[in-house]
């Protein structure tokens, strides 16, 4: 088994920074979503916004929780990718789930959304996986009224053949979604308020008897019902702005080391504050406070299980930005303290970090730019830390060359896996009578790459990135778990073997065009080829779950601005799921660990009225009906539709 | 990768589509202001086609009430209509069909007078059985429908006209349900109230 080698990696480093001792403005190292273009798309649901980001790949067992992975940084073992809402991070991650469902907010309560795809610092959040940053939508002045609903079918019910030979199963509404909100803005201040409920059915064919088993009392739904208050104060000197946001989560969460859903309920709270005292035009302090709780509680369930865990999160941060000889520099402190509350006795259930971080960028006629990102994670046990530098070479007017190179150690409790507090005598999964071994000690795992861009612009409006990648993982605690199929309950199951100190080397290789034809027309392509290059069997069999092929072609169609119809075909190769093995023979063809190759189109067709006051959006996904199954033992995500309403009004 | 049906569902809304992309060239519809009249029709439906779907089922004569308005390009149409089919059979209850839709066509006209129209229809198409043995939720099932359709327009008064048109109906379920679908009726043409057109724009 190869490994990288760190010293001939710093080497690269090295060569590859001397010519371009410049630097990338940060706009060059994140790209952003902004409301009309998930208006066009008429984004239903929060978790759906990774079908409009091409750089992450993801899967979903019932169709409303998606995982994901960014840009090759990760296999979808570890959801380590961050989310940020307004400037505070979410930390919905739990074991190796990390649902964006439990988010408070609707769409309809979104005003753009930044992807970050490089590791590097954003805003006092530094993330080496991948980071998707929300901006909440702030009001227009005065109060503000408004609301969405939203229904949701998937095609494929019986009909009136339901009483012929040609019987079929029903198939259940996949949306019953409605949210409101209320808004005052005025000169002084910011009040807003918002409320939503999602319903969804975990009942695909595919998944509905193991659901149904567990689940006997009622047909199994999913449940969101969350609400947040927001408020700001911009007038008073610290500029205060304080968020309480709540989630309850009744959901089926795909427990995999069980192979199951498991009915749970998930109680998501976070009370935030955050502001800046500007001193100097040139020099502030900016600081953040976040109590955060994130329970995984029991839900009724034929066989009693109970996580009976609850993560409890304090989060305090001071920041200081100030330009120092054109020299743009933050610098921060952060003490974070996670206290977990369970039945099972714990060796460590409080753990304290320090966490210190800076960045610096440097911008000139002549050098045109130059970033440096950098934090230390300090606990009793272990220090993680994290460098990444990026470059930008203005080849031309038109062109810019830009790099990227990175490096991290992650400490094995910043994953917070389930197997770090197994270790710590959370015996969840023993109690239960499942198996699981771990191959020598978890690791803290390491992590190199370097991106090499090239930008094109020939207008504002048309626009070419094109780049290759280099991913080195080293000491990764990969799982592997050779899944046996049980036909009664339609389950499977199998001790899980974690494997320590696994290594492996990607690497990618992308294309992306964007183009505005006419006022009323635009359009953008992505493609992307990704693949490991090496490593241990374990890291490159997890690996061939992801599309090595990948491509989007979005169509926007605008002639006035209250009509617009947007296309999207969106391609992904196949992919081959090793624990799944030998399931094909085991479910006579029911189930398989090779995914094929799909190409989805979706459509999505959007009206305005009344002066905007209301909008009418009619959406179809995978309108051709494709065999659309992104996980071995997981939903068809065949054709659907959906028919939303929204409404706001401005007093 | 697609399945059969699929490809001849596609095709056939390709084929209308086209249809359309040509009537676009050759239809001072183009210029038309939006919304500014309301054209309000009703007709008289009848199922034509026999397929497997009729080997259980009988169907009886339906209606359909449909609005439409001059749109940016063509016009939008949005309506219902009604159908009901008698099982052959005790095990096959009688059911009753109510297709909510909204379209967008292009019309033809042929001087002053012919008109012909071609278009797209998407909606929900709800049954509700007359099966007394199963929970009245279970009694109805709505699902996706899509169709395309062409109709001629005869103008007969000022504001009254005439069709004869024939629509194509695909209804989403497992099995798929596929209807032609004859119909006849009369439509009024009125102009909309300042009102409508503001809150239509």
């Amino acid at each position: 088994m190869k490994t990288a080698n760190p010293y001939r990696i710093i080497w690269i480093m090295f060569l590859l920074f001397i010519p371009l001792n410049s630097i990338a403005g940060e706009d060059n190292l994140k790209y952003t979503l902004n409301r009309e273009d998930f208006e066009n798309a008429a984004l239903i649901r929060i978790s759906e916004l990774f079908s409009l980001i091409g750089e992450w790949d993801v899967y979903s067992v019932e169709g409303y929780t998606w995982q994901g992975t960014a840009n090759a940084f990760d296999s979808y073992q570890q959801q380590n990718w961050t989310i940020i809402v307004d400037g505070q991070k979410m930390a919905l991650k739990m074991f190796d789930l990390q649902n964006l469902n439990l988010i408070p907010l609707s769409a309809d309560h979104i005003d753009s959304i930044e992807i970050f795809i490089f590791p590097q610092l954003v805003d006092t959040e530094y993330s080496d996986k991948g980071l998707i940053h929300i901006h909440t939508r702030k009001m227009p002045d005065g109060l503000n009224l408004h609301g969405q609903f939203t229904a949701g079918n998937k095609t494929g019910d019986p009909g009136p053949y339901r009483y012929t030979e040609y019987w079929s199963r029903n198939v259940d509404r996949i949306a019953a979604d409605h949210s409101y909100g209320l808004a005052y803005s005025g000169n002084r201040g910011y009040l807003s308020g918002g409320y939503y409920t999602q319903v969804y059915y975990p009942t695909d064919s595919r998944i509905a008897d193991r659901n149904r088993d567990i689940y006997p009392y009622e047909n199994p739904r999913i449940i969101t019902n969350s609400f947040f208050v927001q408020t700001a104060a911009p007038q008073i000197i610290s500029q205060p702005q304080m968020s309480i946001l709540h989630t309850k989560l009744e959901d089926f969460y795909f427990f995999k080391p069980f192979g199951r859903e498991i009915p749970v309920t998930n109680n998501f709270t976070s009370i935030q504050i955050n502001g800046k005292i500007v001193l100097k035009r040139s020099f502030d302090i900016g600081y953040k406070l976040r109590l955060t709780s994130n329970n995984l509680a029991k839900r009724k369930n034929r066989y009693n299980l109970d996580f009976d865990w609850k993560q409890q999160n304090i989060y305090a941060n001071i920041d200081t930005r100030f330009v120092l000889n054109q020299q743009k520099i933050n610098l921060g402190l952060a003490v974070d303290r996670t206290k977990i509350e369970t039945r099972y006795n714990l060796t460590t259930n409080i753990i304290n970090s320090i966490i210190l971080y800076g960045s610096t960028a440097f911008k000139s006629d002549v050098w045109h730019g130059f970033k440096l990102n950098g934090a230390i994670d300090i606990d009793k046990e272990d220090i993680g830390y994290q460098l990444s530098g990026s470059a930008k070479w203005h080849l031309s007017e038109q062109q810019n060359l830009l790099n990227i190179l990175s490096y991290s150690r992650t400490k094995v409790r910043s994953e917070n896996s389930l197997w770090y507090w197994s270790e710590k005598g959370y015996d969840f999964v023993k109690d239960y009578g499942l198996g699981y071994s771990i191959d020598g000690k978890l690791k803290a795992g390491e992590q190199w790459s370097i991106d090499l861009i090239w930008q094109w612009y020939s207008t504002d409006i048309t626009s070419i990135n094109a780049g290759i990648s280099y991913r080195s993982f080293i000491n990764k605690n990969l799982e592997l778990q050779p899944f046996q199929y049980n036909a009664d309950d339609k389950t499977v199951a199998s001790p899980v073997y974690i494997k320590t100190g696994q290594a492996g080397q990607g690497g990618l290789a992308f294309f992306k065009f964007r183009s505005d034809f006419f006022n009323s027309l635009s359009h953008s392509f992505y493609y992307r080829y990704s693949t490991y290059l090496d490593g241990s069997d374990v890291f490159t069999d997890i690996w061939e779950s992801i599309s090595k092929h990948r491509f989007m072609y979005q169509l926007i169609f605008k002639p006035v601005n209250t009509f617009s119809i947007w296309v999207m075909f969106n391609y992904r190769s196949s992919v081959f799921w090793s624990d799944y093995a030998a399931i094909n023979n085991q479910s006579d063809g029911t189930y398989s660990a090779k995914l094929s190759d799909v190409f989805i189109t979706d459509i999505a067709v959007n009206k305005w009225f009344w002066q905007k006051q209301i909008k009418v959006n009619f959406v179809l996904r995978n309108i051709f009906d494709q065999k659309d199954i992104s996980y071995p033992i997981g939903s068809l995500q065949n054709l659907r539709f959906y028919a939303q309403a929204e409404l706001f009004f401005n007093f | 990768m697609f399945h059969k049906n699929n490809y001849r569902c596609v095709y056939r809304v390709l084929l209308i589509v086209a249809i359309n992309f040509f009537s676009i060239f050759n239809s001072p519809l183009m210029a038309a202001e939006p919304f500014k009249t309301i054209t309000l029709g009703l007709n008289l439906l009848t199922n034509s086609n026999r397929n497997t779907f009729h080997q259980y089922w009988e169907p009886i004569y339906g209606i359909e009430a449909i609005g439409e308005v001059p749109f940016y390009l063509g016009s939008l149409e949005g309506g219902l209509f009604l159908f009901s089919f008698n099982g052959k059979s005790i095990d096959y209850p009688e059911f009753f069909s109510l297709y909510l839709f909204a379209g967008w066509g292009i019309k033809i006209n042929f001087g002053s007078d012919l008109s012909w129209y071609n278009g797209l229809r998407i909606g929900t198409y709800q049954m509700r059985f007359d099966d007394n043995q199963i929970h009245p939720t279970q009694a109805v099932e709505s699902e996706l429908g899509a169709g395309i359709g062409s109709r001629f327009d005869l103008p007969i008064l000022e504001r009254l006209q005439l069709h004869l048109g024939i629509d194509y109906l695909i209804v989403f379920t497992q099995k798929k349900l596929e209807f032609v679908v004859l119909k006849a009726g009369i439509s009024y043409t009125v102009d909309s109230p300042g009102w409508l057109k503001d809150f239509l724009k």
